[in-house]
């Protein structure tokens, strides 16, 4: 954990993680949510994906931060005991829930100077910046209709004005694109890929959607079976499931032809598409005796660059890899010096 | 170190190296003037005022919640009110008042009128008590709640004070009036004088009342979870299961009936005003029809706040 901390830059090192988890757990009789959770995210960090599948203890691991469940192990939220101060975190941190939330009646500004005064700003206040975090949210003209009459991506977007209208540290996204048209999730992504600049607050975005965190999460946490798999940057995700050796060649056509010249050439290369190569550059060889094996038997090249492994791939392989971890046989996953198992 | 022994911290990134790739905005981010708020933070333990206020807005804000039965509790007092002004000297026939002369209606009709008010009271249960609860589980409130500084505890002292305050109205406003009313229709100083306690009394009886009415319903509310068995529920309760405590009643133990809270409120008011028609239910006593709807009130409280708990503790996340 503390080799975290070398990634910091100088000045950013002096401030404390905004969530600091220290051998968190959290059992529901026989089954075990939590199994001793450790992660920090930097009081610099951006928008943090939280990724997991189903039952990882993502929900668990919310509630435990947000002080609404007892826990055992060590956890400090904006410098706060979630234990101890539960109702001081969520005063300082926004949550927008998966699921739909609307209070029967209440238009969306009604909706949003509630959800500010609940959070202890006084009402006048609270009464402005519902008005403020709706245009923000792209609602302004919409915002005296009834929420329960919205559509999906109104109702998203009104969850994501009432999670930041009090101004929080910290936002907890929880599937924030669900169930959004192709355009409506673009825009939703947007504007959460704003808010960190635009509001000052850190984002833990929790969602299945791969795609999402490769767009706008700098940094990202991998849940598996209650145990955090993979903390990190996106590049060091990618980074550790990959040779440097390796590159990724797309070719006009004649991918095969140019696979078999290689493999007599002495390289490693196996065709991932009709006009698709990957070719491991093992023993000194380069791009460019790709390019010469290419050039021998007529094959039109049209790119070549070092291969990166997609978000699936990389998130495929952390889950997986918790097999041969049991086994001792894997090395540590996570950030330079940080996570070590 | 645990589970499958890995660990790990977020990379804190700098402010330099997002990966964000997004494009620029296109008309749906809007910014305008924002400044961080900084001011002074309302400190959770007044919460319950906010949502006792969006309570009592809630309740005000559509039609039939609560407005119907507030004017029909208006209607009913100015009936009354007229009655006692134009039938003053009237007999009850054989009702009597403190086993002296008989009960004139000057003096009669104030405590005659609870038997409206409850019906009145038991209506606002129905659109606003038995419901408001149910309906936020229904809607995901909770989430919306609890994932804020709310407290459980929070939640139920507002909702309580908020569904108190409409019952309060309904049965203590009225019964104030006429009392007020009663005063002033005295002929002399010390007859004004005795009837000054009518104003305490009418308080007392309201007010027990509008705790029960308020607390009951609230907390089948929540047990039930859903809006059309919570008021299933109470509706039963109140009806027959009530019936079956005055009927038990009447051939076991009398103080039995009291758990009619109707029938407490009914009663409480016939002691205070020391009327004697009370027929089957006259086994009870001021005692036992206060201690009914208080104890009932804090069984109420106390299971709504149990429930509320609980559900609170489930109400972040899920879902994934």
């Amino acid at each position: 954990m503390s080799g975290a901390a070398q990634a910091v830059p100088s000045d950013a090192a002096a401030l404390p993680p905004i969530v600091s988890v220290r051998g968190l757990a959290k059992r529901y009789g026989a089954v075990t949510a939590l199994g001793g959770v450790e992660a920090d995210v930097a009081a610099t960090a951006r928008v943090v994906g939280v990724l997991g599948p189903n039952g990882a203890g993502k929900s668990t691991l919310v509630k435990c931060l947000l002080g609404i469940i007892p826990f055992d192990g060590q956890a400090r939220v904006l410098g706060l005991d979630p234990r101890t101060d539960g109702p001081a975190i969520r005063a300082r941190v926004g949550y927008m829930p998966e699921g739909e939330v609307t209070l029967h009646g209440l238009s969306a500004v009604e909706l949003c100077s509630y959800a500010a005064e609940l959070s202890g700003l006084p009402r006048t206040e609270a009464l402005q910046r519902a008005h403020a975090a709706l245009y923000y949210a792209g609602l302004e003209d919409k915002r005296y209709q009834a929420v329960e009459g919205y559509s999906t991506g109104m109702k998203q977007r009104v969850k994501l004005a009432a999670a930041l209208v009090h101004d929080p540290d910290l936002l907890f996204l929880d599937e924030p694109t669900n169930g959004l048209d192709p355009r409506a999730r673009d825009e939703m992504l947007e504007l959460i890929a704003e808010l960190p600049a635009k509001r000052h607050c850190t984002i833990m975005l929790s969602t299945h959607l791969l795609t999402d965190v490769d767009r706008v999460c700098d940094t990202t946490l991998i849940m598996h079976k209650g145990v955090v798999r993979f903390a990190g940057t996106i590049e060091e995700l990618r980074a550790r499931g990959v040779s440097g050796d390796d590159v990724v060649v797309e070719v006009k056509d004649g991918a095969d032809r140019l696979c078999d010249a290689l493999i007599a050439a002495g390289l490693a290369a196996e065709t991932t598409s009709p006009v698709g190569l990957k070719v491991t550059l093992a023993g000194g060889a380069s791009p460019r005796q790709v390019l010469a094996v290419a050039r021998q038997v007529g094959v039109q090249l049209r790119t070549i660059e070092p291969h990166r492994e997609s978000m699936e791939q990389a998130f495929l392989r952390v889950v997986r890899e918790e097999a041969t971890q049991k086994l001792g046989t894997l090395p540590a996953i996570g950030p330079t010096g940080a996570g070590a198992a | 170190m645990s589970g499958g022994g890995v660990s790990g911290s977020t990379g804190p990134v700098g402010p330099a190296a997002p990966s964000v790739a997004v494009a620029a905005g296109r008309g749906v981010i809007h910014d305008i003037g924002y400044a961080r708020y900084s001011g002074e933070r309302r400190p959770p333990s007044t919460l319950w005022r906010v949502i006792m206020r969006h309570h009592l807005s809630y309740s005000w804000k559509t039609l039939w919640r609560f407005k119907p039965w507030l004017l029909a509790a208006v209607a009913i007092t100015l009936v009354a009110g007229v009655v006692m002004y134009v039938a003053q000297n009237t007999l009850f026939g054989s009702i009597r008042q403190g086993g002296g002369g008989p009960l004139k209606f000057l003096d009669g009709v104030l405590p005659f009128t609870f038997r409206f008010y409850i019906m009145a009271a038991f209506l606002l249960s129905m659109t606003v008590g038995a419901s408001v609860v149910a309906r936020d589980q229904e809607t995901g409130a909770f989430t919306f709640y609890f994932s804020r500084p709310v407290r459980p505890i929070d939640y139920v002292i507002g909702r309580l004070v908020g569904m108190t305050i409409l019952t309060a109205i309904m049965l203590t406003a009225g019964p104030v009036a006429l009392a007020v009313f009663r005063v002033g229709l005295s002929h002399t100083t010390s007859e004004a004088l005795d009837h000054l306690t009518w104003i305490g009394r009418a308080l007392v009886t309201g007010a027990l009342g509008a705790v029960a009415y308020a607390a009951l319903p609230l907390a089948v509310s929540a047990l039930s979870g859903r809006r059309t068995i919570a008021l299933g529920v109470w509706a039963a309760y109140y009806v027959v299961v009530s019936s079956i405590f005055v009927l038990i009643s009447t051939v076991t133990w009398k103080p039995l009936a009291a758990l009619d809270i109707g029938v407490a409120v009914v009663t409480l008011a016939f002691r205070l005003w020391d009327i004697d028609f009370l027929g089957g239910r006259g086994g009870v006593s001021v005692t036992a029809a206060a201690v009914s709807l208080l104890g009932q009130a804090a069984l109420a409280a106390y299971l709504f706040h149990r429930q509320i708990a609980r559900t609170a503790a489930g109400a972040v996340g899920g879902g994934s």
